[in-house]
């Protein structure tokens, strides 16, 4: 390994695919009008479930995107995966000589992998009572499955890795590829995450949970009733921010910081402290004022405990100029695509600097009293900011807080 | 008042939070015999299943006391709806 200083790192391609629609540009579109995907359910029988809508994909179709064939080896979570990379890999415009696929990394986040092809398992098991599952059905279950197929269709052969941990999964997956391009251990990183969580098995087990709510997501309001499920992939690609401008890439920001911590406390209960210390990590190895903050995309996910606690955490650690920013939940438009959520919001965060406005929280109606920020309510913003948070929070108590610098151009 | 829907109900929480009957009273709160958020939703489970009732997060509520929960199930299993508050600050994050 070389050893060098610290390199400044580009994002200069992104791919999204959410409730929102498939690709970058109906995904800004939608942020801008303020739209939210979230509709009855449609991939499962919702009758027997206490919830009913969901922020599914529609439309989605994997025959535009794979053969029939390759089609077969992958779950829906690694097709969302595979897509939002070949997008982002297209914006970026790099050429993927055999040096750089030799240094380059893929990292992906997926709380749960292929969990649909899991549950048509256990289907045949044990309601249909056949002896036998599918063959392909490990390849598909396993939650490396969206980064070893980007591997493959891109000739990528450097570190490819995926991470789980829960919501914070693909906080995590960017947040290492980053430093991992920052530290000169590779020339571009692959970066993001993929879920594709409706399987009516899974979806008993949030039921249970009690956390999803039964009509929508509505983020710091006093009316909120949880969170709502969604599906999706989103990716980024980074790269040294020297050689980017070297090569007349097309930089939608700089991706300068990342905080993590743990909370040791409680397995669904956050800690205002836990998230406050992964927010001032992510400060702090931005070498980024908390007063040069303009946006926080919150992890607001809608539930009774997430969102009074991290509004206290942003006032612990932004004080005075808590009142200044503003922060949004873009899972009110999206859902809360779990081991996805981070990149699809790494996403929304990007375009907001890049783009100049800021993604509002949608379904908001009165806010709660211990939610006292200002939270986006409804509308976006035109408005360019510096430099912004995107805070993720997992349950089992694991931050993961990534910080952008706008470049605007 | 106890009687052998109440017994059932303390038994099905003792055997949750793995304690000794005796320590459960019907005045007794969730707070005080150290359920959280998890211990919560695992009870509502336990209890949906002994009394084949439905307990919906609407209706889990006003639940502060083993009392509340006895009254709550007692009503379910006779048709009728267990009265709302809200139990939201003990229930998982996300």
């Amino acid at each position: 390994m070389t050893f060098m200083s610290p390199r400044r790192v580009a994002v200069t391609g992104m791919g999204v695919v959410s409730a929102l629609g498939e690709g970058t540009a109906a995904f800004s579109k939608a942020l801008r009008a303020g739209r939210c995907g979230i509709a009855p359910l449609q991939s499962v029988d919702a009758s027997k479930l206490r919830f009913q809508n969901g922020a599914e994909v529609r439309g989605f179709d994997a025959l535009k995107h794979f053969d029939a064939g390759r089609a077969d080896q992958l779950d829906r979570f690694a097709q969302f995966a595979v897509v939002a990379a070949r997008e982002a890999i297209r914006q970026s415009g790099v050429e993927l000589t055999a040096q750089l696929r030799e240094t380059s990394a893929i990292i992906c986040g997926s709380c749960l992998g292929g969990q649909s092809t899991q549950d048509a398992g256990f289907v045949e098991l044990y309601q249909n009572a056949l002896n036998r599952v599918h063959p392909l059905t490990i390849p598909r279950t396993m939650a490396n499955a969206g980064a070893s197929h980007i591997s493959i269709e891109f000739g990528i052969v450097g570190p490819t890795y995926a991470v789980s941990t829960a919501c914070s999964s693909a906080n995590h997956a960017i947040g290492q590829a980053f430093r991992m391009v920052r530290n000169g251990e590779v020339e571009m990183a692959i970066a993001g995450g993929s879920e594709a969580p409706f399987s009516f098995g899974l979806l008993k087990a949030w039921e249970a949970m009690r956390v999803v709510s039964p009509d929508t997501c509505r983020p710091f309001c006093k009316d909120r009733r949880g969170m709502i499920l969604g599906e999706g992939g989103a990716m980024l690609v980074l790269e040294p921010f020297d050689s980017a401008q070297a090569r007349g890439a097309r930089i939608y920001a700089e991706i300068c910081g990342f905080g993590m911590s743990s909370d040791a406390h409680h397995l669904t209960q956050p800690s205002a402290e836990g998230a406050a210390r992964a927010m001032r990590g992510a400060l702090a190895d931005a070498e980024m004022a908390p007063g040069q903050v303009g946006y926080i995309n919150a992890h607001g996910t809608a539930t009774a405990g997430n969102d009074p606690t991290e509004t206290r955490a942003i006032h612990a650690v932004f004080g005075e100029h808590a009142a200044r920013l503003a922060v949004s939940s873009t899972k009110s438009m999206h859902g809360h695509a779990l081991g996805a959520a981070g990149a699809i919001e790494a996403v929304a965060t990007v375009l907001a600097l890049h783009e100049g406005f800021l993604p509002p929280t949608a379904n908001f109606t009165e806010a709660d009293p211990e939610c006292d920020l200002d939270y986006l309510p409804n509308s976006s913003r035109a408005i360019q900011v510096e430099c912004a948070l995107s805070n993720s929070f997992a349950f089992g108590g694991l931050n993961a807080v990534l910080a952008f610098r706008a470049c605007p151009g | 008042m106890s009687d052998a829907l109440s017994e059932k109900v303390q038994a099905t929480l003792a055997a949750v939070k793995h304690l000794p009957q005796e320590k459960i009273s019907l005045e007794s709160t969730l707070a005080e015999l150290g359920l959280d958020s998890l211990d919560t939703i695992t009870l509502l489970f336990e209890l949906e299943k002994t009394f084949h009732v439905s307990i919906s997060d609407d209706q889990v509520r006003s639940l502060r006391t083993v009392r509340d929960i006895v009254e709550g199930v007692r009503r379910l299993t006779t048709g009728a709806t267990l009265d709302s508050a809200v139990l939201d600050s003990a229930k998982p994050a996300g």
